[in-house]
């Protein structure tokens, strides 16, 4: 028995000396956490995690404005009939597994990105070929002029021919970017160390790690604890307690995902601008923003955020609280207030279900608070927190009636690409419901189809126009991100689209 | 004794074959659409179209009919052949014994601590009922069992990886990253045991065996070491085998919170995704792993209790 519990005994004593020896002597390691885990080594499916740790880059990226610019392609050029793109790659770039970057193994990725549906599915591409060594070609069914943005995503990121087996499928992720995949445990872990051959700036991070965490309480008692040095997606509440405790910093970024109200449009209810736009009116965003997100630049005037240079125009009419005009405009609309303050017409109360999910921090909150405000001018809405595919899914079989969502108009770095394939012709899952406007499909067609930069930039204020004035979505408050960081590094930068390494320019702290 | 053993075998595959059926139907009868979970999960919410859904529907299988695609999972389990996920694509026995061996390895940590900490306890209440420790091992274990694991897991991070930083806080590629989750969840195991025990011991002190032992003139150490534990360990064994599987896959909010990769947390990730070949494949092994702990505790208490099999009473 003795024996046991000397053993017991000498096994914890181990166990707590390790764990001593490894705050002692401050292991270099960066270690990022984030949500989200990796579902297999499939670009479509985990290049988010091999871009944003600095594995894989792509043919082109965006600048802080949302500006495209080239990151593996040097230049590109369209051809006269805007139907053939050229992209020069950058010489001298060598592959993580030795092979050089040549336009053989792009065309290879970006094929295989295209079979597994990856965003250039939806940028009209019909072929990409190596035209030589260096230039690649790409051609499109009709003239794409957003089709570099697409290129930026990061299920177009380029790795080696060897990162596929036989039936293309990724076994080994070889990328051209500042950091080696070094190994990995189950789907939540990644290990890199910096690539030597690598062109850019180098950094004094030598390993960083990848850690998915789900929940959003774990990732703040990681940055607390020194744990993690970079903690994203975290909750406003997290990020006050981090804050006062002072063993962490925290950034706050707004970012272009903005948190919006999906109506049914073909609900009778909803099928009426002018109730959108009492729906609208009755939506106090600063209180929201204030009282909820602890953050009052939050409250959205317009679908797209500030962060959203090219796209924001700071002259269109503010989105505004009025809930006086909003009961105004409902009595116009025939509701009229019953015996319990519910409106109601036609002997119908005005009442519906909006559903909402947990995965990102605040919205099942701010529903709760749109239901109270709705209630002050006679909506009663029921909330229903249920998964994130509940929306999809009940809007594909139609019993959809509305749902609050985060909806990030960064994804391609060029909005666009998600209000094209959310208010366009056929509008996705995240998109209008029951609502078409024929002048806005022209308008984003137009845009699409044009090279002439003062004209594109007409047109999508014109489409912004179009969206604030008609609402097929309710846009509430514009999505921040919270990251913790901790004092162990310095130099962090947050990419409000999401696509840039985590670790780009950050240094350990001297 | 080897037919009984053959007997529970048989068991467990009949059981992990129902469990596994029934959980296929009622996967297949929830309302939505398993391919826009999927999908969603592959693509990220940003990124699902009904492009995509169509896509993952034919890679996964899931255009076939639901009898077929149950016929086609049901033959390939009978050879030893769980299939692929479809969420990941990779072996399901590949997923299954990554998170079965931390979800071991949890379990086993988390039992022995609280036994560590349960026998003394249990055995020295029920030895003096009543007494003052006795009240006051209740109190504590009342205590403990009405708080959830949650909130402790919470406070041991706050007290031991974020004042004093010296444990982490989460994760599981480090060994002391063992030492919050495996504690927090002994404390709790441990208060229902202690109680266990002692229910266990006072009966075996008021037994006429040991009466007649102490009318031997035994000392009441030698009476409670030869007679008393190992009557007294058989309650607790089938106990602690009831435990054990519940440990096994019960304790997702824990393994949550400290980000460790169990097998409750996949059967969560994958009901999330509706992967129904990788919550197919867990079902079965949670099926398995009940039926095995069970026969362990039969063996060990015929081990104790050779009687007990002649009276038809274990296994």
């Amino acid at each position: 028995m003795k024996r046991v519990l000397l053993s017991v005994f000498s096994i914890f004593f181990m166990i707590f000396s390790l764990s001593v020896e490894v705050k002692a002597e401050g292991e270099k390691v960066l270690k990022v956490v984030s949500p989200w885990k990796v579902k297999g080594l499939d670009l479509h499916k985990s290049g988010f995690m091999f871009a944003r740790m600095g594995c894989i880059e792509m043919l082109t990226t965006a600048d802080d404005k949302g500006r495209i610019t080239g990151l593996l392609a040097e230049s590109w050029q369209v051809s006269d009939n805007k139907k053939t793109w050229n992209f020069q790659l950058k010489k001298g770039i060598r592959f993580h597994d030795g092979t050089p970057l040549t336009a053989g193994a792009a065309a290879k990725s970006l094929r295989i990105s295209l079979e597994n549906k990856g965003v250039i599915s939806r940028a009209k591409v019909t072929d990409i070929i190596p035209a030589d060594r260096l230039n690649l070609r790409i051609k499109t069914a009709e003239p794409f002029s957003a089709l570099p943005a697409y290129l930026a995503h990061y299920s177009a990121g380029i790795v080696s021919t060897n990162s596929f087996d036989k039936s293309n499928a990724v076994t080994d992720v070889y990328g051209t970017g500042q950091y080696i995949h070094t190994g990995q445990n189950g789907d939540s872990l990644f290990s890199f160390k910096a690539s030597p051959d690598f062109r850019g700036k180098v950094s004094d991070i030598k390993y960083t790690e990848y850690h998915a965490v789900s929940k959003g309480e774990t990732r703040g008692f990681m940055v607390k604890a020194g744990q993690a040095d970079m903690a994203f997606n975290l909750s406003p509440a997290d990020a006050k307690l981090i804050q006062s405790s002072g063993k962490a910093k925290v950034k706050i970024l707004t970012i272009p995902r903005t948190r919006l109200i999906m109506l049914n449009c073909r609900m009778p209810e909803f099928n009426d601008a002018s109730v959108r736009k009492a729906i609208s009116l009755a939506i106090d965003r600063k209180g929201i923003a204030t009282g909820l997100l602890k953050n009052p630049d939050s409250a959205a005037s317009q679908l797209l955020p500030p962060s959203s240079a090219v796209w924001h125009n700071p002259e269109l009419p503010h989105l505004s609280y009025d809930p006086d005009q909003a009961k105004r405009l409902l009595a116009e609309a025939g509701w009229e207030k019953g015996a319990d303050g519910i409106l109601v017409k036609d002997g119908q109360p005005f009442e519906f279900e909006m559903i909402t999910y947990a995965s990102r921090p605040m919205l099942p909150a701010v529903a709760t608070a749109i239901q109270q405000q709705l209630e002050q001018v006679g909506i009663k809405l029921f909330v229903k927190v249920a998964e994130a595919s509940q929306i999809p899914a009940q809007r594909s079989e139609g019993t959809l009636e509305a749902a609050l969502l985060a909806r990030n108009f960064g994804q391609i770095p060029d909005p666009i690409g998600t209000i094209y394939g959310d208010y366009g012709p056929e509008p996705g899952s995240w998109g209008a419901m029951g609502w078409e406007s024929k002048e806005l499909n022209h308008l984003l067609n137009g845009y699409l189809n044009t090279f002439n930069k003062p004209e594109a930039g007409d047109l999508k204020y014109e489409i912004l126009n179009i969206l604030q004035k008609e609402l097929p979505v309710i846009p509430v408050t514009w999505y921040e991100h919270i990251v913790g960081i901790s004092h162990r590094i310095e130099n962090v930068t947050i990419d409000p689209f999401e696509i840039k390494s985590y670790v780009k320019g950050v240094n350990w702290t001297r | 004794m080897i037919r009984q053993i053959a007997l529970r075998i048989f068991q467990g595959l009949v059981v992990g074959v129902t469990v596994s059926t029934l959980t296929f139907v009622l996967l297949m009868s929830m309302p939505g659409d398993p391919a826009v979970n999927i999908a969603m999960a592959q693509y990220g919410e940003d990124g699902l179209t009904m492009e995509r859904v169509e896509f993952v529907r034919n890679q996964s299988g899931l255009s076939q009919s639901s009898s077929k695609l149950y016929l086609t999972w049901l033959c390939k389990t009978l050879r030893f052949d769980l299939g692929r996920s479809m969420l990941t694509g990779k072996p399901v026995v590949e997923s299954l014994i990554f998170h079965l061996k931390h979800s071991m390895i949890l379990a086993a940590a988390a039992i022995f601590i609280s036994l560590f900490l349960a026998l003394p306890i249990g055995i020295l209440a029920g030895l003096r009922p009543g007494s003052l420790f006795d009240q006051c091992s209740a109190a504590f274990s009342s205590f403990l069992v009405s708080m959830p694991g949650f909130v402790l897991g919470a406070c041991l991070i706050l007290i031991f990886a974020v004042k004093f930083s010296i444990l982490p806080a989460a994760g599981f590629h480090m060994p002391q990253n063992i030492i919050l989750p495996s504690i927090t969840l002994a404390l709790g195991l441990a208060a229902v045991s202690s109680r266990v025990i002692r229910t266990s011991v006072m009966e075996v002190q008021s037994s006429f065996y040991l009466l007649f032992a102490r009318l031997k003139g035994l000392s009441s150490f030698r009476i409670f070491r030869d007679h008393g534990l190992k009557n007294a360990a058989i309650p607790v064994i089938t106990f602690i085998a009831l435990q054990l599987s519940h440990v096994l896959d019960g304790v997702v909010v824990l393994e949550n919170l400290f980000n460790w990769p169990g097998i409750g947390l996949l059967l969560l990730d994958s009901i999330r995704a509706r992967d129904l070949t990788m919550i197919q494949g867990i079902t079965l092994i949670i099926g398995l792993i009940y039926v095995g702990a069970n026969l362990l505790a039969d063996l060990i208490c015929f081990y104790l209790d050779p009687h007990s099999t002649e009276k038809g009473e274990v296994p």
